[in-house]
């Protein structure tokens, strides 16, 4: 166009141009085409006229505001005539027919889509995306590993001697558990925190969310700098935005604050919720030689051009050359090198894992009623489809129209679904000591939602293959008959039998899992834990700092547990050096050396050492098999005594009485010499599931441990005590910090927490499951009473009684109930190896739980038969036959 | 054709009986918004009461701009505007048109 057009007139093209994306592909081209051929005609003519001017450009540009109508009207007229459109009403119309059973349907899909795509999600967090570290592959931490513990925490000199040695790492670095305790003008504050070497945040290749990490400068020049994590800087210091560069008192040292975490950096070392990152500047001399006991956590970043299985074979030959020169500590003691993301995983595999089972078995299962539905409806339609296909319509019109119902039926349940996953995935975070991941958390990613948009897919496909077959038959039928008989559609309703054996399958299986589960977690939960739970407190210390010496320690822990035994309501109080169900277990072994028999220090067998008041095993409703507890006169100077638990006892004297035993113990790095006054029960360390360890308890005044946890009886239950206590305990030292403090029962349960979240969720998949099996079992014998009417009508013309014509029925749903039970036995004992881990004296193939599974889902499936039966009981057999 | 007409219609119909022919013409001719007078152009042709075509190109190269739709009406459509006279007694005359002018 070689004339010039006016900005007005621009702009109104503009606006048309627009408005046409509204219009239907089809008709836009030409659409656009005739408003701008309006639009530049009438500006020719205003120019041609000399009538060209602002309010006549104006009312020319104002018509171009009809293009939305003219638009909108094209686009609705299309749509309301689109075959997706229709057939969407039409499905509706179907669906409408039966509620109940499309409800049910719906539900089943949206939870099947929904708990896929949470676990999904989870499983995305924890093992697929990228972690936010700058090279992740080369990540590792590196554990110290022996057969004969648990314990994966390193010796500070292997530490020591790992870095030295491993010549494939750029850095290797350790955190050594260090709290801070930090008064804040009002209660003194523990601050989980640990004190690094050199290097360690560049182990991990991130950046300070404010101010900087640790520097080697920071080291070089022994600086008293901390680095805190985003969520102590929240909420100990209200995110102030100015706290970079100001100096706090942390235990009696002044830091600066160098910079802050970002937000969601969690590397699980040292337990986690670490607040607080410190410099280690110096490496003690009993560090240099401290290879019993490990408490230290190591990473390392190894170099690109290693792999870890270089650093591996690198550290079994440090090992083994460790082990040869230090044979006492560093016997079949191996550094075992874990990349980062397997570290972080943790245990979460193995819940994810059962999680994931389960909702495959409800996707399973929901795929299965969905196509079910479709089939039963199909039952009903054979005349419809046979109809339209005489009356011209085209195969592809007609299998169209089936696979728009699916997928009404599935974006339905999708919408649902996504709802519910965002749900069940903030449940799935809420038990992140299972389920550690590393960012803010698992969110609903696009892949997650790209994932439950295939899920749908598949079921809208898979639900409308059955339908779609019998479509694409009816070709033959409808050219030699005109109408489609029941016969060509009969392949396709076999199929419903096989559906809800397999229905019937996946249901037994999850009953089962859940069986198996909650058994697991009763059986934990009645586990004698050695204590007596109910109305315990329990606070633990580390009251280092003011107490140096064994008399301070002494006096301490006896004015305050005087103090808190004095309070209004406390029934007993006692302390000990570690309790079970406590944040910090304090492990601490010791030979264990009987008089009589000769073994040295390195042979003898070894023992827990735990320091006890007083009152302690009172307080804690310890039972004393034999013997007595310690007395106030247990103290140091006075003859050196012990009290061993019924595993010590057994193991060192079956068939005799411990009562008056001699024996020796290293406590402190000194041997000792004492005798056994008493024996307890057993205590269970490390969760309910923990077997009993052999244990040693010494009188705290004869073993003064700085590091106490005080036991607290009291009359009645109440949060209210707590404090009581802890403001007790600073009557005496007002700067003293509590480094976990609760109730014991509730402890116990925050230890089955993520049992109980997987127990909730299978026991809620079972329940869907077996809802799902028997609707389906009702579907299939309504629908064969249904098509075989005519057949018993001439049975019970020939004579048969209801009875046998019930029995018939009945006997259909016994064989598909048989057969669904007989494949989900198999599949339950293979589902059970997954769970092994999360059973607790239950077998995986327990012969109980599966009998009375079994026998619960056969008895609901003939029940659901038993309204069909009596039908047919009832079936008139002239009305029958006239069908 | 069993749409209840419209005085509208009846209008739209009158002036392509009258000759307007495009689109803007049939506006300037009825008085009616284009919001109007297009969706009825669209359901005159749906429904066979008018076709539509495109002007020669050589035409709208003389006017220097795209070639404009012209719609005119079907034997049917000149049937229907004798009765929509009969309903309408205002068209055809020519103040009742003023009248109803608003661009």
């Amino acid at each position: 166009m070689s004339r010039r057009t006016s900005p007005l007139v621009t702009v109104a093209l503009a606006f048309v141009h627009l408005v046409s994306l509204v219009v239907p592909r089809r008709d836009r081209d030409a659409w656009r085409r005739e408003w701008e051929a309006e639009l530049l005609h009438g500006q020719r003519v205003l120019e041609h006229d000399g009538r060209a001017s602002f309010g006549t450009e104006i009312r020319l540009g104002r018509r171009a505001l009809g293009s939305l109508v003219d638009a909108a009207w094209l686009r609705r007229q299309f749509t309301r005539d689109s075959e997706v459109v229709h057939d969407a009403r039409h499905a509706l119309r179907l669906y409408r027919r039966a509620p109940g059973l499309l409800t049910l349907v719906v539900a089943v899909l949206a939870a099947g889509i929904g708990s896929a795509t949470a676990v999904f999600g989870a499983v995305d967090a924890a093992f697929l995306q990228p972690l936010p570290l700058r090279d992740e592959s080369h990540v590792v931490v590196i554990r110290q590993e022996s057969p004969d513990s648990d314990e994966t925490d390193v010796a500070p000199a292997n530490f020591l001697d790992w870095r030295q040695r491993l010549l494939e790492a750029d850095i290797v670095a350790a955190a050594e558990p260090y709290s801070r305790d930090y008064f804040d003008g009002q209660h003194p504050e523990t601050l989980p925190g640990a004190r690094v070497t050199d290097g360690f945040f560049d182990v991990f290749g991130i950046a300070a969310q404010r101010g900087r990490l640790l520097t080697a400068d920071d080291f070089r020049a022994r600086r008293n700098v901390a680095v805190l994590s985003d969520a102590a800087w929240r909420r100990r210091f209200g995110a102030a935005p100015d706290i970079i560069g100001q100096s706090f008192r942390f235990d009696d040292e002044t830091f600066e604050i160098a910079g802050v975490l970002p937000a969601g950096f969690e590397p699980r070392l040292l337990g986690g919720g670490i607040e607080i990152w410190t410099p280690k500047l110096t490496i003690e001399d009993y560090e240099r030689r401290s290879r019993g006991g490990g408490y230290w956590n190591v990473v390392a970043r190894l170099r690109p051009d290693r792999s870890t299985v270089d650093a591996q074979v690198r550290l079994d030959a440090v090992s083994a050359e460790l082990a040869a020169a230090f044979p006492r500590t560093n016997h079949q003691v191996r550094a075992a090198i874990v990349p980062i993301r397997d570290h972080l995983a943790g245990t979460a595999e193995r819940s994810l894992l059962i999680l994931a089972v389960g909702s495959l078995c409800i996707l399973l299962l929901a795929l299965g009623s969905v196509a079910n539905l479709q089939l039963g409806l199909l039952a009903g339609r054979v005349t419809e489809f046979a109809v339209r296909r005489a009356l011209g319509a085209a195969r592809g019109r007609l299998v169209r129209q089936v696979f728009g119902e699916t997928i009404a039926l599935a974006m339905l349940a999708v919408t649902l679904g996504i709802g519910l996953a965002w749900l069940l995935l903030g449940a799935i975070r809420a038990i992140t000591p299972d389920v550690p991941i590393i960012v803010d958390g698992a969110v609903l990613t696009w892949r997650a939602l790209l994932f439950a948009g295939l899920l749908a897919l598949a079921a809208a496909f898979s639900a409308a293959a059955l339908p779609v077959v019998t479509v694409l038959r009816s070709g033959a039928a409808s050219t030699t008959g005109g109408t489609l008989s029941l016969r060509s559609v009969a392949p396709a309703l076999q199929g419903r039998s096989a559906l809800v054996v397999v229905q019937i399958a996946l249901a037994l299986v999850l009953v089962v899992a859940a069986g198996l589960l909650g058994q697991s977690l009763t059986r934990l939960l009645s586990v004698d834990t050695g204590l007596e739970t109910r109305n315990l407190l329990a606070l633990q210390v580390f009251a280092y700092d003011r107490n140096e010496t064994a008399a301070q320690r002494t006096a301490f822990f006896q004015s305050t547990l005087a103090r808190i035994a004095a309070l209004p309501g406390v029934e007993r109080a006692g302390a000990a050096s570690t309790v079970p169900f406590l944040k910090a277990d304090l492990n601490i072994s010791s030979p264990l050396l009987v008089r009589g028999r000769v073994t040295s220090v390195d042979d003898a067998p070894r023992v827990f050492l735990t320091a006890a008041t007083p009152g302690y095993f009172e307080a804690a409703g310890i039972s004393l098999r034999r013997g007595r507890t310690f007395t106030p006169h247990d103290v140091m100077g006075a003859r050196g005594v012990a009290i061993v638990n019924d595993t010590t006892a057994r193991r060192e004297w079956p068939n005799e009485d411990p009562i008056g035993r001699i024996v020796e113990v290293v406590d402190a790095g000194r041997r000792k010499t004492v005798e056994v006054i008493g024996v307890v029960a057993d205590l269970r360390y490390g969760g309910l599931h923990g077997a009993p360890r052999a244990e040693v308890f010494l009188p705290h005044a004869q073993s003064p441990s700085a590091a106490m946890t005080y036991v607290v009886r009291t009359s009645v239950e109440s949060g209210a005590m707590l404090d009581a206590a802890r403001r007790a305990v600073w009557t005496v030292d007002p700067l003293q910090t509590f480094y976990d403090a609760g109730a014991v029962p509730e402890m116990i349960r925050t230890s089955v927490r993520p049992r109980l979240f997987v127990l909730r969720l299978v026991a809620v998949f079972a329940a869907i499951g077996i809802l799902v099996a028997v609707a389906g079992a009702y579907g299939a014998v309504a629908w064969s009473l249904q098509r075989r009417t005519a057949e018993f009508g001439v049975r019970m013309a020939l004579g048969a009684r209801a009875s046998d014509i019930r029995r018939a029925i009945v006997g259909y749903a016994g064989r598909l109930a048989g057969a669904g039970i007989a494949i989900g036995l198999a599949g339950a004992v293979a589902f059970g190896r997954t769970l092994h881990s999360f059973l607790f004296g239950v077998d995986a193939a327990d012969p109980v739980t599966l009998g009375l599974v079994a026998l619960a889902v056969f008895a609901a499936v003939i029940l659901a038969a038993a309204g069909p039966a009596r039908r047919a009981g009832r079936i008139d057999p002239a009305t029958a036959l006239r069908r | 054709m069993s749409r209840p007409l419209s005085s509208a219609t009846a209008l739209v119909l009158d002036a392509l009986d009258a000759g307007a022919r495009h689109g803007f013409d049939i506006l300037d001719a009825t008085g009616l918004p284009s919001g109007t007078v297009y969706p009825i152009l669209r359901r005159l042709e749906e429904d066979g009461l008018a076709t539509s075509k495109w002007e020669s190109a050589r035409v709208a190269q003389q006017e220097q701009r795209p070639p404009r739709r012209y719609y005119t009406l079907t034997a049917a459509g000149v049937a229907l505007v004798e009765e929509a006279r009969a309903r309408f007694p205002f068209l055809g005359a020519a103040p009742a048109r003023g009248r109803l002018r608003r661009v």
